[in-house]
Order: C-alpha cells, then structure tokens, then sequence
C-alpha cells in the first residue's frame, strides 16, 4: 500500500511538473534588426515566432525593433536600444485574479493592455528606473531616457 | 486718430530736433504709412496660439516704445515683426551675424539664437512654450536690436536679463519630457506614481514626464518621431470571428464553415498567428452539460480549422491552434438575453 502511495505520489509530481514549469506567457511576432531575449544564463536571438517566458529580458539594438503578443491578447512592442523584464505574470482565464509586471529599464515602449489590465486596477503595471506606471487601458507609449 | 497722434508726434519732433540734418531722429517722409503705424499693428487680428498672440503683443509694446525714443527704423522693425506674428507665420529669432556687432557678441548671440529657433521652429515647442516662448523670443530681439545702439546700455541689459530668466523657464517647459508616457486611446489611460508625484493621464494624447509626474502638450508627429519604431512593431489587434448554434447542437452549418474559412485567411496573414478557439453554451440547462456542450463545439470548430489549414502549406509553420476549451456558461453576452442563440457560440480569436 505505501509502495502504491509513493508511486501515486511521484505519478502527481510528474503530473503537476508541466504547470510548475514556467507557461509560455506569449511570443514574438515580429523582430527587426539585433534583437535577444536573455532567459537565466542563455541569450537567445528573438526570432519571430519565438516564445517567451516570465523573467525573459529583452533587448534591442540600434534601428531593431519587436513587437510581442501575451496570453491575455496584451501587446508590447519595443523600438531601438531598449530592454524590457517580463517581471511578473500570472494569467489563467478572463476574470480571474491576474497580473503582469513589465520593467522597462531603457528605452521606448509602445503597449495595449489586455485582459489582465481589465481585472483590477493596476493589474497591470510598467516599472520604470524612478516610477511605476498602472495601466487603466489601452494604448499608450513611455520613454525611459538614458541616464 | 492715428494721424493725429503722428501729427502730434512731427511737431514734438520738430521742437526736439530743430535745427538738426535729416538722420536716425529725423521724422521720416511718409509717416502715414503702415510700416510706423504702431496702432495699426496692434488692430491687427491676433493668433489663437498664445505664442503668436504673445508675440505679437510685445512687438507692438517694443515698436511703441520705440516710437516713444523717436527711433523710426527700430518702430518699423517692430511693427513689421508684429504684423508677421499677426499671419501666424514661425519666424526664427533674428541673425545676429547679420547684426553690425562684436565677433564675441555674436559668438553668445548666436548659441542663443539657435537654442531659441529650436523652440520656435517646431510646433511642439511653441505648443508647450506658449505665451513664455513668446517673451523670450520678443526678449531676444529686443537685447539684439538695442546692442546695435550700445549708447542705451540700461534698455541692453533688461533685455538680456529678462531674456536669460524666461529662457530658464522656457527650458523647462518647452521640450519633451525625456521621461515620457503618452496615451493614445480612450480607455482609462495610465497612472503615474513616483516618488516625486503622481498624475493621471487619461485621455487620448495626454502627455507627461514620469519622473516628475508633471503633464505636458504632445503633437501626433512627436509621438511618431520618438515612438515611430515602436509603434511600427506593435502587433495588431487581436480579432474574433464567432460562430452561432442550435439549441443543444455542435452542428456546424455553412455559414458557420464562412466564418471559419475568413478566421483562417486572417490567421494566415499575420506574421506567426495563433488561434484560439473557445466554446460557450446558453444559460438554461446543467451547468455541467453546458460546459460539456461547450468543449464539444469548441472542438468541432477546432477541427475544422486544422483542416482548413492543412490545405495550405505554409500554414503548419505559421499558425499555432492552441487547444480548443470549453466556458460552459460562465462567460454570457452581456448584451442579450440568457437564452439567447447568440450565446450559443464558438469564438476564434485571431492574435
């Protein structure tokens, strides 16, 4: 019976691997010029197509561009010489509790809010070097300027 | 009325200036001309735009002023800049290489000059400037105007010194933001909250700095020049195709096989498109059957769409059908009644 149990146990952790591994939170639908996505300690040139991660930093060059779509129908596009953390993200289904953090650290940002940003207010927010902005919808653009 | 003064003026001119040739204070010929005719000037329609009205008002207080010294060619000047600033035309601050001045003079006259056209000569800066931008510009031509007369030294300095004070302010006032948020569609905007301050931007073309949360005037052009590359990688809007059902049914009829044909030929043309596929029911019935009808149309439709895009070749590389789910009765139209087929439903959402 034990045996059984243990056995049921590593059956559950298995199970519940897929969903404790990091969910694709959306992907890159188009990319110009020198663009990478840094996940940990791999750096990844963002393909259109490529997927994308919470955590996942991007970065772009000089004249590249890319413009990304999320699991809650947000969009984020970047233009040149910025860089963008997927700080936070949590999205399931419409009206459940959700959230996405972006930390735009350079750069410009152009940006519609999607499901999540209709959740709550300030369910979703762009964290910038000396502000954090809430998003109360839809479309708008920020500029981080070099220090 | 404006002879009259004029007329008033010749004899005090007469008076003060007897005896002496025709020269910088002699009264000129025709002094019934507009090119002196301060009051003319003033009478001219003034601009909307703070700037040019705010120009246009110190000229004709510079040109009066002059008037007053009996220095006609520095009152044409003036007027004939107030009657430019009346047509609402950007004019650049005056040239001071064209000026009878010192090399070192028109070495600090010209940084300035060019700091000042930069705001002058966009439409931003005199949209954020305004009424301040106004008066350093008219500043600024008068400080030029008088050095060419180095005996009024006192009327040279107040020029300057008011110059260089409301240039500060224009310096903050007049450019973009270098920290900037701008919304660009109805819906809630954003909220800025920093350290030093808080704002709300909520409507189209708000504009502010995000470091001191100050609001600001932007122009469309601006947004594009500084957001263009941005702007021209932003993904386009998610759009969703729907498909209506019978009671009960997971049927597809051929409007519904339309629908699909269209939700897959837009899918195709986005740039590695997903689709996801969702099925609703109508309230009445189990919540349970609701849901299970739900998933099933869900995967009806899913189906049906993996078909369509079988057929083309390209498509497999694309386009991504992520699984098809089920809703149940949890997400009703708003809009219409409970039993309703609209509710009935399966949507294709297209990213």
């Amino acid at each position: 019976m034990r045996y059984f149990t243990s056995i049921a146990l590593v059956l559950l952790a298995l199970a519940s691997l897929p969903a404790l591994a990091a969910d694709r939170i959306g992907h890159v639908k188009v990319s110009t010029g020198d663009v990478t996505i840094i996940r940990g300690a791999e750096s990844l040139p963002a393909i259109s197509g490529a997927e994308l991660f919470e955590a996942d930093i991007i970065r772009t060059g000089d004249g590249s561009a890319i413009g990304m779509t999320f699991t809650d129908n947000s969009r984020l596009s970047l233009g040149p010489n910025s860089e963008l953390t997927l700080e936070a993200y949590s999205y399931e289904e419409p009206g459940e509790e959700a959230g996405f953090d972006a930390r735009l650290s350079a750069g410009t940002l152009s940006a519609a809010s999607g499901e999540i940003a209709k959740t709550r207010p300030l369910a979703m927010r762009v964290l910038m070097p000396t502000t954090v902005l809430g998003v109360r919808g839809t479309e708008f653009v920020v500029r981080v300027s070099g220090s | 009325m404006v002879l009259g003064r004029a007329t008033i003026t010749i004899l005090a001119m007469g008076m003060l200036v007897a005896g002496c040739e025709r020269g910088p204070f002699s009264p000129p010929e025709d002094l019934v001309g507009a090119k002196w005719d301060v009051d003319a000037a003033d009478a001219l329609p003034r601009q909307a735009d703070p700037y040019f009205s705010g120009l246009q008002d110190r000229y004709v207080a510079l040109a009066r002023a002059e008037l007053a010294e009996f220095d006609w060619v520095d009152t044409a000047y003036f007027v004939k800049l107030a009657q430019v600033a009346s047509t609402g035309t950007p004019t650049p601050p005056v040239n001071p290489e064209m000026r009878n001045l010192s090399p070192e003079m028109t070495e600090l006259l010209r940084f300035q000059q060019a700091e000042l056209a930069g705001f002058v000569l966009s439409r931003g800066g005199r949209l954020r400037g305004g009424e301040t931008l106004a008066e350093a510009h008219a500043a600024f031509e008068c400080w030029v105007q008088e050095l060419e007369e180095v005996h009024q030294t006192d009327q040279i300095t107040d020029c300057r010194e008011q110059f260089e004070i409301v240039m500060e302010v224009v310096r903050e006032i007049a450019p973009l933001p270098a920290d900037l948020a701008v919304v660009l569609s109805e819906g809630g905007g954003v909220q800025i909250d920093g350290d030093r301050a808080s704002t709300t931007l909520d409507q189209p073309f708000a504009a502010g700095s995000t470091s001191d949360g100050r609001k600001s005037a932007v122009l469309e052009e601006e947004v594009r020049e500084v957001f263009g590359q941005a702007l021209d990688s932003a993904p386009e809007p998610p759009q969703v195709f729907r498909l209506g059902f019978g009671f009960g049914s997971a049927r597809l009829d051929d409007a519904d096989r339309a629908v699909i044909a269209q939700a897959v030929a837009e899918a195709l043309s986005r740039p590695h498109a997903e689709m996801v596929i969702t099925g609703h029911a109508d309230a009445p019935g189990a919540s349970v059957a609701n849901l299970a009808l739900s998933r099933q149309r869900a995967a009806v439709v899913r189906r049906s769409v993996v078909r369509a895009l079988a057929e083309d070749e390209a498509a497999g590389e694309k386009v991504t059908v992520t699984r098809a789910r089920g809703r149940g009765e949890l997400e009703l139209l708003e809009e219409v009644p409970d039993r309703s087929e609209l509710n009935r439903r399966v949507e294709i959402l297209v990213r």
